[in-house]
């Protein structure tokens, strides 16, 4: 059925009628701010509206199992990120959803590395000095997230068994107070954001040690990247892009691959993407995105197996 | 001298800061509006007086909050530029604000967490005829609140930022405990069903994911609860829904309270009545809203609290006291405003719509953090400039509202609750996109009703719903963060964590004690003529002699005490002699015992010798203390030796009348005996 109502979409020039593009986020963050951003530039480009609709809840799950079960016909799209098809499957034992085959992923919209930063009262300049520290006090030090099995979390638990030291996890909610009580001093290290983190560094309220990805970040040239500093292969990034129902007509996956890919490349667009820490995407293709997801999801559901996240 | 050149350019540093910021605000500029090209647009202000009109209509419709509203009109801010854009969504969040006492007042519908505490005397003043005058304070209060929290923000928010540093898990553990505790000591109805219901709101906290495991909890595989119960939809349905279900099953006087509206605006005794809790909820609410996370939620409760406990009408709480709409709306704008402060000076969002804001900030390329204020001037001064202009023009334009606010309520009942059930709908609806938060709503409509019958009150079940979560949140880090040590509660390093269990254990010992409960009893049991009852039944029990049996005067005890008798059954007693709290608290002792003449002189006294030293250019940080002192002490005596006179007065003016003078050893035993002494001879 989903088919023929596919193929009746067909019958006339996509796109139609109005396209809603889902953000499984609450309003305000950075998923939402990007999507609607994304949103104006392509309402301009297909002449039809492009809504923005919140479907936080769940993790994220809530919005992204919506559209994984609504027709696709290319007027229901999705913002998929990392922790709702990455690391979610895994963390939470199941989900509603499959996040390889029920879903065509379309463009990749933002990937913004995470940043290590330490208390300022933390006697460690650099990654050797805070490995050495922490094996001098084991489970003395604590590091703040946002959430359990966020990517603050599992680059946390990816530091502690590469360097095979001990630190507590204290999760809150949001990396909001978990900034506070790092520039308090109650937690010593994060692995924050680095659009959230950047101000606070910037200001000399925290000290940055280290980026997560294996390139280092044009905010932060100076600053290394873990994997210089000794961490062979550390290489995490949080990401997100444009989803549809798998089954949606190649034609419009492509159209709308392009027109995605413009919007974010136009100098406008893109320096308010920059604003919030993201550097433009190597991801082009329809194509090298489902494979990067499923690396993705590969890396994180081993990931979060070994970093005992999981609840039982 | 040097000292005294510190404070004066601190001065002088916010007097041109203020400067930039009005400039920003009431700055002009070119505009093309439908092909008429205007040279002078003061754009700013314009975007400000957009955006309090947006929040004061969001704000009154029930349930469409300023979160919804600021996350759609989001992208229209892309092309403002970032002072007009903040200054517009700013407005909506403190338009939203007065907006939601007006929803709160006239149909019992808080929109906001807020607003709770306002729906409990509110609209008993709407059911009433009071509508007007409720309306009045609240307006009124929440300009005294932002005009003085602004003030505050503009002065202190560097210093103040670090205060909210200073709260830990453990300081706001602490805190949530005092909280609750003040709740269920201060219930105006039954003890045992108001921990019951505050019990019950933190069981529907806990619904959603565990914070630390992830874990889900009692969300019965349904994935819409996943995160928990929403605020809107519980308080929608337990006050909303349940007033609708009552309203409709007693059939002849629904309509009553719309006839008899009398006046629109405060008369001379409710001058009298709302100064005082609108200092003290300003103050309060200031205070808390410094901290993010819970802290400007809980300071609407704590001043409702706060004037149940020192209010003359303590009785009339719950029935529709002017004060209990005075001051959790003072405390509400209050903490509004200074919530602005971990955002513009740490880049901490201490709420949703500060997320918002913060989302708005790096759309236009602002990273929000410490560096906003030294860096941005025009920005971050603009924005409470603009709170200043934003908060005059709320009161200018609601003020005429009230009269049309009031017609609304002669709408028939027929026509109203359904429209208002659909303003429900749509607004928990918007919350989350959710169709299964209405369903809950209803299903909280239900269990409103039943609470309702049962003669339960559903406010300290919000307060337990709100802090619950929080609490255990709290706790749990605190535990983590000590690796299972429960000293960091109490220890001497955490002195803030400290003093909020202290107080929280006397307000427990309050309960606990007999002597002490049967006060709270009287002084703050809902029902004036239950009271009459049980000393008419007391008086038929006992005989004059052994009245005062368990409460005689021992003999050692020589100090004195005036008993009075209020006109509603109310008991209290007034020492003679000297007053040592007034001695030592001066002016503000008065603001806690509402004594008006003489809280103004004392703080006149204080800001006419301020000026003086400041002009003199004598006050430096060494003499101070000298200046103070010398201040305080004539002061203090006149206030320490006049102080229990000016009580008496106040309490005759109240039409208190005077039961005898007895000698005990404390206020406790001096009220009972007092109380059977008058039982007996009446």
């Amino acid at each position: 059925m989903l088919l023929a109502l596919a193929q009746a979409a067909l019958a006339q020039p996509w796109p139609a009628k109005p396209i809603r593009l889902v953000a499984p986020y609450a309003a305000g963050g950075p998923v939402d701010i990007s999507a609607r951003l994304v949103a104006a530039r392509l309402q301009e480009a297909l002449g039809q509206p492009v809504v923005v609709e919140n479907r936080p809840g769940a993790g994220g799950n809530l919005g992204v199992e919506l559209v994984a079960k609504s027709p696709p016909d290319g007027y229901t799209l999705v913002i998929g990120a990392i922790a709702t098809h990455a690391i979610n499957p895994t963390l939470m034992g199941s989900v509603p959803y499959d996040p390889l085959r029920d879903f065509r992923h379309i463009a990749l919209l933002v990937q913004v590395p995470n940043v290590l930063v330490l208390n300022n009262e933390v006697p460690a300049r650099n990654v050797p000095d805070l490995v050495a520290l922490l094996r001098k006090n084991p489970g003395k030090l604590d590091f703040g997230s946002g959430s359990t099995g966020s990517t603050g979390h599992l680059a946390g638990e990816l530091f502690k068994q590469m360097t095979g030291t001990f630190m507590v996890h204290i999760p809150y909610k949001g990396s909001a107070p978990a900034t506070l009580d790092l520039i308090a001093g109650r937690v010593q290290l994060m692995f924050d954001n680095l659009a959230s983190a950047l101000p606070n560094i910037r200001a000399g309220k925290v000290r940055a040690l280290a980026v997560t990805t294996l390139r280092r970040s044009s905010f932060l040239p100076e600053l290394p990247t873990l994997e210089e500093s000794g961490l062979k292969g550390f290489d995490m990034t949080t990401w997100w892009g444009v989803m549809a129902p798998a089954k949606t007509p190649q034609a419009v996956v492509e159209r709308l691959n392009a027109e995605i890919l413009k919007a974010i490349e136009s100098g406008d667009t893109r320096e308010k993407l920059r604003a919030m820490g993201s550097e433009s995407p190597a991801i082009r293709t329809p194509e090298q995105f489902s494979a990067f997801v499923a690396s993705e999801l590969k890396t994180y559901s081993a990931l979060v197996k070994r970093s005992g996240a999981k609840p039982d | 001298m040097e000292a005294s050149n510190e404070v004066l350019s601190f001065l002088q540093a916010i007097y041109v800061n203020l400067g930039i910021g009005f400039k920003e605000v009431f700055k002009t500029q070119p505009l093309t509006i439908m092909g008429f090209a205007l040279t002078h647009v003061p754009f700013n202000i314009l975007m400000c007086l957009i955006g309090v009109m947006l929040g004061t209509l969001i704000g009154v419709l029930p349930g469409i909050g300023p979160v919804a509203t600021i996350a759609m009109l989001l992208p229209v801010t892309f092309s403002l530029s970032p002072v007009a854009a903040l200054i517009m969504l700013a407005g909506i969040y403190y338009g939203a604000q007065y907006g939601g006492s007006t929803s709160a007042i006239l149909v019992n519908l808080p929109g906001e967490s807020s607003s709770v505490v306002t729906c409990l005397d509110g609209y008993q003043m709407a059911r009433r005829g009071r509508a007007g005058p409720a309306l009045a304070t609240a307006a009124l209060g929440s300009f005294f609140a932002g005009c003085v929290a602004t003030l505050i923000v503009a002065m202190f928010a560097p210093p103040l930022a670090e205060v909210a540093l200073k709260f830990g898990p453990s300081e706001y553990f602490s805190l949530m405990v005092l909280g609750l505790v003040s709740a269920v000591v201060l219930a105006s109805g039954s003890l045992i069903k108001a921990i019951a219901m505050v019990l019950l709101g933190l069981l529907l906290g806990l619904v959603g994911t565990d914070v630390n495991s992830g874990v889900l909890r009692f969300s019965f595989g349904i994935s819409e609860m996943a995160d928990g119960i929403g605020f809107v939809t519980v308080a929608m349905g337990m006050f909303g829904i349940a007033e609708i279900i009552g309203n409709l099953e007693q059939k002849e006087d629904r309509e009553v309270f719309t006839s008899k509206v009398s006046h629109l605006f405060p008369t001379t005794t409710d001058w009298e009545r709302i100064w005082g809790p609108t200092v003290r909820g300003t103050a309060l609410g200031s205070a808390l809203g410094i901290l993010p996370g819970g802290g400007a939620l809980l300071s609407s409760f704590g001043a409702y609290t706060v004037e149940k406990k020192v209010s003359f009408n303590a009785h009339e709480f719950g029935k529709g006291a002017i004060e209990g709409v005075a001051a959790p709306e003072s405390a509400n704008n209050a903490g509004a405003q200074t919530s602005f402060i971990p955002l513009l000076t740490l880049g901490i969002p201490g709420n949703a719509v500060m997320a918002l804001m913060i989302g708005a900030m790096m759309i236009q390329g602002i990273a929000p953090g410490p560096q906003v204020m030294t860096e941005r001037k025009e920005l971050f001064w603009g924005m409470i400039a603009s709170m200043w202009v934003g908060n005059l023009m709320l009161v200018v334009l609601n003020l005429p509202l009230i009269g049309m606010w009031i017609k609304l309520l002669t709408v028939p009942y027929r026509w109203l609750y359904p429209s208002i059930l659909l303003f429900m709908a749509v607004g928990v609806f918007s919350v989350s996109n959710q169709p299964f938060d209405c369903f809950l709503m209803s299903l909280f409509g239900l269990l409103g009703y039943v609470c309702v019958k049962l003669e339960c009150e559903p406010a300290p079940m919000i307060l337990g719903f709100i802090l619950g979560p929080l609490m255990e949140e709290n706790l749990r880090r605190a535990m983590l963060l000590s690796r299972g040590d429960w000293h960091v509660f109490i220890s001497n390093e955490k002195p803030i964590s400290q003093g909020f269990l202290i107080a929280a254990a006397i307000l427990l010992a309050v309960i606990a004690l007999p002597a002490l409960r049967k006060k709270r009893d009287v002084a703050f049991s809902e029902d004036g003529s239950v009271q009459q009852e049980a000393l008419a039944a007391e008086q038929a029990a006992e005989t004059p002699k052994d009245a005062v049996a368990g409460f005689e005067d021992d003999g050692k005890s020589t100090q004195k005490w005036n008993v009075y008798r209020g006109a509603d059954g109310n008991i209290v007693a007034v020492k003679e002699g000297f007053n040592v709290w007034a001695f030592l608290f001066v002016g503000f002792w008065s603001l806690m015992k509402d004594l008006f003449l003489t809280t103004m002189a004392w703080f006149a006294a204080f800001f006419a010798l301020m000026a003086i030293g400041f002009i003199w250019q004598h006050w430096s940080y060494e003499t101070f203390g000298w200046w103070a002192a010398a201040l305080w002490l004539p002061f203090g005596v006149v206030y320490g030796l006049k102080a229990n006179r000016w009580l008496m007065d106040k309490y005759e003016r109240h039409h208190y009348k005077l039961v005898r003078q007895v000698t005990a050893k404390n206020a406790g035993i001096a009220i009972e005996r007092g109380r059977r002494l008058a039982a007996a001879a009446a």
